[in-house]
């Protein structure tokens, strides 16, 4: 044992028992995670866990966080914090139900608890930024419990470009959420309807808010996510007012370019880059708090 | 001072060791099967129970009791294949309001289709004017429990009709208008009998005077759902 290792030791390496934890979260998850990129990209996966496709950027990124957090949770005293074996307990018991919407679930509630159980709270908190990124990006039959519910939305949306579409000098009729042009209907779906697009909005939102260190600022972080929404909806106003008229007008090459093909995947490009406009925006005019002009008051 | 350090600290590392044991056994049991097999439990699909006779709904109309099927074809709303029936009543006056309904059914076609927006693309599809909405709970008979249903019961007018519509999705087990209650339903199936949850969506509709009240026709509705109902369970929902 020399005095000089040390130092570097705690630095750079990893204890056996660390490396064994790694090891083993990367052989019971790879294949999992593998299936879930190979599901986003080749969208051979089921509609539901497609709405979780902006985990292909959040993952990593996640992951980028949690790497470069190693000094911190270094210095963080080892604690044992009871509710992670909690934690433990239940993603086993989802990982041995090989139900795979459960398993999927067992990955962040087994990082949660791996972090509660090394290092208790604080642990939990250090991590928490991309333990939420994680969580978001995970496969569930979410979205599938939740497409009832935005019915008025889709109606907003048909309504909406209903409206544009008569702007425009297009003979429309809407009713529901259907879009009627020349006799030709368009459905205006949940997914189409931009529950997809407003997920991924409001997560990417979620990681430049990280990114700019704008969360200490509560009211631009709010003004930030409500003008994310926004962006979403009015971009999916557009998006279905364009579907419906080509549609409409028969134009089938334009509507599968927009619908299907690496149309939809640019219109998607754009709004989240106009996100970052925004929030330059925002950083830009928007004060970092309000601020009561208590100074005149005193003079008055 | 060493050793108080020790003392703290092998506790510390016992945790850590503790929780190695724990994943590899959860590696052995559940992760190395698939890597040497090379069959995961994420990329196969749990099996719905036989769908064969829940498709036959497309060809032939179900059996009703007290009720003869007088047309039958296959439609397509919202580009799914629905299956509808005509039914005329077996006793008693044959014309008149009460005497012939509808019964328009789309019969799950394979184990990754879920109860999904039925009752908007029919809405949509028929011009549908909808009101007086209310929820109609019923009950069927069966070994066990009985199997309770939930629907939704409403006053739709077309323009040249009005009809008494009555939905639900029917399930072995239950029924229910809502997609999320065949969820909850599907997932203890799934954890139970390691099976998909088949269903059927089903909805009734009774001619009734024009823009009449639908409040007179309830117990009428309700006797045909319950008979729906039924029928499905004995023929094409095939409780494990």
């Amino acid at each position: 044992m020399s005095i000089s290792i040390p130092s570097s030791k705690s630095r750079l390496s990893l204890s056996p028992q660390s490396m064994a934890l790694i090891g083993l979260l990367a052989l019971m998850y790879g294949p999992l995670l593998w299936y879930w990129v190979d599901g986003w990209l080749n969208k051979s996966i089921s509609i539901q866990h497609e709405y979780f496709s902006h985990g292909m950027i959040g993952l990593p990124f996640a992951a980028y966080i949690a790497w470069s957090q190693r000094p911190q949770w270094k210095r963080l005293p080892e604690k044992f914090h009871p509710a992670g074996f909690g934690l433990l307990a239940l993603s086993s018991a989802l990982y041995l139900s090989q139900l795979s919407d459960w398993m999927n679930i067992s990955f962040p509630l087994m990082l949660a608890g791996l972090c509660l159980s090394l290092k208790g709270l604080p642990g939990l908190k250090l991590m928490g930024f991309p333990l939420l990124l994680v969580v978001l990006a995970t496969p569930s039959q979410l979205p599938y419990l939740i497409e009832p519910y935005i019915l008025p939305l889709q109606r907003f949306i048909a309504a909406v470009a209903g409206f544009l579409l008569m702007q425009g000098g297009v003979d429309v009729t809407v009713d529901q959420i259907y879009l009627l042009v020349n006799d030709r209907m368009v459905e205006v779906a949940p997914h189409c309807a931009g529950l997809k697009m407003l997920f991924t909005s409001l997560y990417v939102a979620l990681m430049l808010i990280y990114w700019h260190r704008v969360w200490p600022s509560r009211l631009r972080t709010s003004i930030f996510l409500a003008a994310t929404v926004g962006v979403s909806v009015v971009g999916n106003i557009i998006r279905n007012t364009l579907l419906s008229y080509f549609h409409g007008t028969e134009n089938e090459a334009a509507f599968v370019w927009l619908h299907d093909s690496w149309g939809g995947d640019l219109y998607s490009a754009i709004l989240l880059v106009s996100l970052i406009f925004v929030l330059r925006l925002i950083q830009q005019y928007v004060p970092e708090q309000f601020s009561f002009e208590t100074n005149n008051q005193s003079i008055v | 001072m060493s050793e108080a350090v020790k003392r703290i600290s092998t506790p510390k590392s016992v945790v850590q060791w503790v929780l190695v044991v724990v994943l590899a056994a959860l590696v052995a049991m559940v992760t190395l099967p698939g890597y040497i097999g090379g069959q995961w439990p994420w990329s196969t699909q749990l099996p719905v129970a036989d769908t064969t006779e829940i498709r036959a709904l497309l060809k032939a109309p179900l059996t009703l009791p007290g009720w003869e099927p007088s047309s039958h074809q296959e439609v397509r709303i919202g580009r799914r294949p629905w299956s509808l029936a005509e039914y005329q009543v077996v006793n008693g006056a044959t014309d008149g309001p009460g005497s012939t309904f509808g019964l328009l059914m789309r019969p799950q076609m394979s184990a990754d289709q879920q109860p999904e927006v039925e009752w908007v693309d029919m809405q949509g599809s028929q011009g549908w004017q909808i009101n007086d909405r209310q929820v109609v709970r019923l009950s069927v008979p069966a070994d066990g429990q009985p199997v309770k249903v939930t629907t939704q019961y409403f006053r739709a007018l077309d323009g040249r009709n009005t009809f008494a519509v009555m939905q639900w999705y029917a399930w072995p087990t239950g029924g229910h208008y809502a997609p999320g209650k065949w969820f909850w339903a599907d997932q203890k199936q799934q954890w139970q009998q390691r099976e998909r949850m088949p269903w059927v969506a089903v909805s009734v509709l009774l001619p009734i005077e024009p823009v009449g009240d639908i409040r007179v026709h309830t117990e009428q509705m309700t006797e045909i759902a319950e008979t729906v109902q039924q029928s499905l369970l004995e023929f094409a929902l095939i409780a494990e």
